[in-house]
């Protein structure tokens, strides 16, 4: 159990290194709300056809 | 606010985790309940819309309103259309024409847009509310499932008259 | 290793040991000011419209009404808000990352560029050359508003884009000069959140509003309404979730200075962050439900934030503020029955009473009716009623302006290093304006359920409406009189404390209540937060139930496709 803590410690985990890089997040954010909010209802918008 | 732990990447507590699976639960029936009332709920948003120009829809309603009209309110022509067939509203700064007669029970096609600048098409006191954007042609199908005088009301502020503009829809038994 | 050769001046915080850079501090102040000036305007034309929604007082002429609907909505949604943000962006960078600021006089740049925008749009629309509501939706925004009025929001949106960059330039280099070490604290890791929604925000705004800008200087003819909406939504939407990561912050950060303890789970309560970041910015299309020209997979998929993951986020977070102050209050002795610990709380103590108050408003007014309403379906019988100001009036401004509100308190001796006066309306007035908002809230729900359209002087000239409708109405205007009451009280604390408040070094946090600290936690001890569970629960019960009865009532109604 000690052994274990100790070697916790001593590494910072994948996960807390992942969440730490802030502008990752700043760039997936900004990549998945222009494209699925954006992006998809201009294209929604666009496919509109001209009346019959 | 203070620095948090070297290492915090740490196994989260009973009690925290079965809140995170309730609540992940609860949101995925509030995902499911959408597609699942598209599939077998009588009440769904409308998708059909054509693209059109506001001269071109004034001219599609006034030769709607010549064929069908029934009667004359204030100068506003009470117009019929055939169950199950299209009817066509134009909103304009601060009325809707023409006004509609429509029987309970049956299916219409209702094609609003308009000629000027955004309004809202509020049924009340029915209270279905849909959004009227200019130079989209935005097909509503509805079947009115009671009958008696109801009202169209404007809730997209659309210049100084906004709160005076208002339309009709008659229902017959 | 430094990245420029200007020098910082500090001051060390007597109380939190904080190093303070002044240049830093200064521009907390001036941004804090701004966004208090803009709340009081905001707030009287909060009351003038109010009383004129009230039908039997029916206060001010339609003309009035519509202008003041619209200084009132910039002030409150764009100018308090984003002012008040910047002073947490300052405060969150370098107070609690102990650095300095890189280049101070960028700082001051995006305050003189907010400021003037501001202006602009303050004149044009009080002089009632911008009618056009804080949406201005095409083509009526560039038919009626003045240049100067996109050009305002345009500058002003350069601006805070410029702070929030200044922002992330401070987190790097006090990253590179070991300012701090290992992970950024919870609060400044909100605020980074904050200030990434913030930048697809601002861009957002800057596209959605030049377009309008050109056309009315006649550059450009035609502005599609459709495109102009998906925009400005994309910038008027998410600004309001800058306000949600901001107020989640400012929340931890309360809790922390006013209960004492830490978060419970760092993962869990940054894993939340990390799905606002992720999801909430898809939320725009709340706005576009009702929309021609979309489709059910566009409307459905966005409203949702994916899986209403953002969603999931907020419920963490409602579970990971009271559990983290539940286990600081039983490691001090409270831990008789399920809720000795909530008992005990120091609510006397301005802060905790706001946020307190802010996360009930918030979480049972607010969340539950925006989630409901932001159901593609049920938002037909939604769209563009009261119901949609009740919302946001119980998120914005009885969660995140009462938050704000509760934190200013200890600005003032922090920051400003002024006595407060008049503590106790302090301690009365966040419930004072939590019960007034809460009144116009419920208030304008109940009168939307009824139909009642928004941003509509007058409803009886065309249409005779039961008198349930007018007791609706009345609640709203009641409300409003009780919050403006506490927005008075908030105003004379702050103002006569900065003003006219004795200079003294702060001794301790709190303002009323101190609370004795939280003895360190035994070795391998743990301290379940049981009557936090409960309170979710309930919560949770209380959010199906107002959700399904909603769908019950659209399933009443014409049938429509």
């Amino acid at each position: 159990m000690d052994d274990e803590k100790v070697e916790e410690e001593r590494r910072i985990p994948v996960g807390q290194i992942v969440f730490d890089e802030i502008f990752l997040w700043l760039l997936i954010s900004i990549v998945i709300s222009v494209a699925f909010y954006n992006v998809w209802g201009l294209f929604d918008l666009m496919r509109t056809p001209p009346a019959p | 606010m203070y620095p948090p732990a070297e290492v915090w990447w740490r196994p989260i507590d009973r009690l925290e985790r079965s809140w995170v699976i309730i609540a992940f639960v609860w949101a995925l029936v509030l995902t499911a309940m959408m597609p699942l009332w598209f599939v077998v709920g009588k009440q769904n948003v409308p998708v059909t819309t054509y693209r059109t120009t506001p001269e071109r829809f004034r001219e599609t309603v006034e030769a709607f309103a010549a064929e069908h009209q029934v009667g004359e309110r204030a100068g506003i022509p009470v117009v019929a259309p055939p169950p199950g067939g299209d009817a066509y509203v134009y909103a304009q700064r601060f009325s809707f024409y023409p006004i509609l007669q429509l029987e309970k029970g049956e299916e219409y096609r209702i094609h609003v847009s308009s000629l000027d600048v955004q309004h809202g098409f509020s049924i009340q006191p029915v209270n279905l509310n849909f959004q009227i954007v200019p130079t989209y042609e935005y097909v509503i199908t509805l079947t009115p499932t009671e009958s008696g005088e109801f009202q169209v009301v404007c809730n997209e502020y659309c210049g100084l008259g906004h709160h005076v503009m208002t339309g009709t829809i008659l229902v017959n038994e | 290793m430094t990245l420029t050769s200007e020098r910082a001046e500090y001051r060390v915080c007597p109380v939190t040991q904080f190093k303070v850079d002044l240049q830093s501090e200064a521009l907390i102040k001036v941004n804090a000011v701004a966004a208090v000036v803009a709340l009081t305007i905001g707030g009287i034309a909060a009351i003038l419209i109010a009383l004129t929604r009230w039908e039997a007082v029916g206060l001010l002429p339609p003309e009035w009404f519509y202008r003041l609907l619209t200084v009132h909505g910039t002030n409150m949604l764009i100018f308090w808000i984003v002012f008040f943000e910047m002073a947490g962006l300052y405060f969150g960078a370098t107070i609690l990352l102990d650095a300095r600021l890189p280049k101070p006089a960028v700082g001051w740049l995006a305050f003189g560029l907010m400021v003037v925008g501001a202006l602009f749009v303050e004149i044009t629309a009080l002089t009632g050359n911008s009618t056009v509501m804080f949406t201005a939706y095409e083509p009526l925004g560039s038919n009626e508003a003045s240049p100067l009025f996109y050009l305002g929001l345009i500058l002003f949106a350069v601006g805070a884009l410029v702070a929030v960059g200044l922002f992330f330039a401070t987190v790097v280099m006090a990253r590179v000069e070991k300012t701090y070490e290992g992970s950024l604290p919870l609060v400044t890791y909100g605020l980074v959140v904050a200030a990434i929604i913030a930048t697809y925000t601002l861009l957002s705004g800057a596209v959605a509003l030049v377009p309008p800008f050109l056309r009315t200087i006649g550059i450009i003819e035609h502005v599609d309404p459709a495109f102009y909406r998906n925009f400005f939504w994309s910038f008027g939407h998410p600004a309001q979730q800058i306000n949600l990561a901001a107020m989640v912050a400012i929340w931890y950060a309360m809790g922390v200075m006013t209960v004492g303890g830490s978060p419970v789970s760092e993962k869990l309560s940054r894993f939340a962050f990390i799905l606002y970041v992720l999801f909430i910015n898809l939320g725009s299309a709340h706005h576009l439900l009702v929309d021609p020209g979309l489709s059910f997979g566009f409307k459905t998929f966005n409203t949702s934030y994916g899986m209403y993951l953002a969603v999931l986020g907020s419920m963490i977070h409602a579970f990971s503020i009271p559990a983290m102050l539940e286990v600081a209050q039983r490691r001090r002795g409270f831990t008789n029955g399920l809720f000795e610990w909530l008992r005990k709380l120091p609510w006397r103590e301005p802060g905790f009473a706001a946020l307190a108050v802010s996360m009930f408003v918030f979480g049972w007014i607010g969340g539950v009716t925006g989630v409901t309403m932001g159901t593609e379906q049920i938002d037909m019988v939604a769209h563009n009623t009261l119901r949609v100001p009740g919302h946001f009036h119980a998120a914005v401004v009885g969660g995140t302006t009462l938050a704000f509100m509760g934190f200013t308190y200890y600005v003032i001796p922090l920051v400003f290093r002024k006595r407060v006066k008049f503590l106790k309306l302090a301690t009365w007035q966040p419930y004072l304006f939590g019960l007034g908002i809460s009144l116009v809230a419920v208030g304008m729900i109940t009168a939307g359920i009824q139909g009642v359209p928004r941003r509509t002087a007058d409803i009886d000239v065309v249409r005779e409406v039961p008198g349930t409708v007018h007791l609706s109405l009345a609640v709203v205007g009641i409300g409003a009189l009780i919050a403006f009451t506490a927005l008075c009280m908030y105003l004379a604390v702050v103002l006569a404390s900065v003003f006219t408040g004795p200079r003294v070094e702060a001794t301790s946090l709190a303002l009323v209540q101190p609370m004795e600290p939280v003895p360190a936690a035994a070795e391998g001890s743990h301290v379940a937060p049981k009557g936090t569970f409960v309170i979710v629960l309930v919560f949770l019960a209380f959010f199906a139930a107002f959700y399904l009865a909603n769908w019950w009532m659209l399933g009443r109604t014409w049938f429509v496709s």
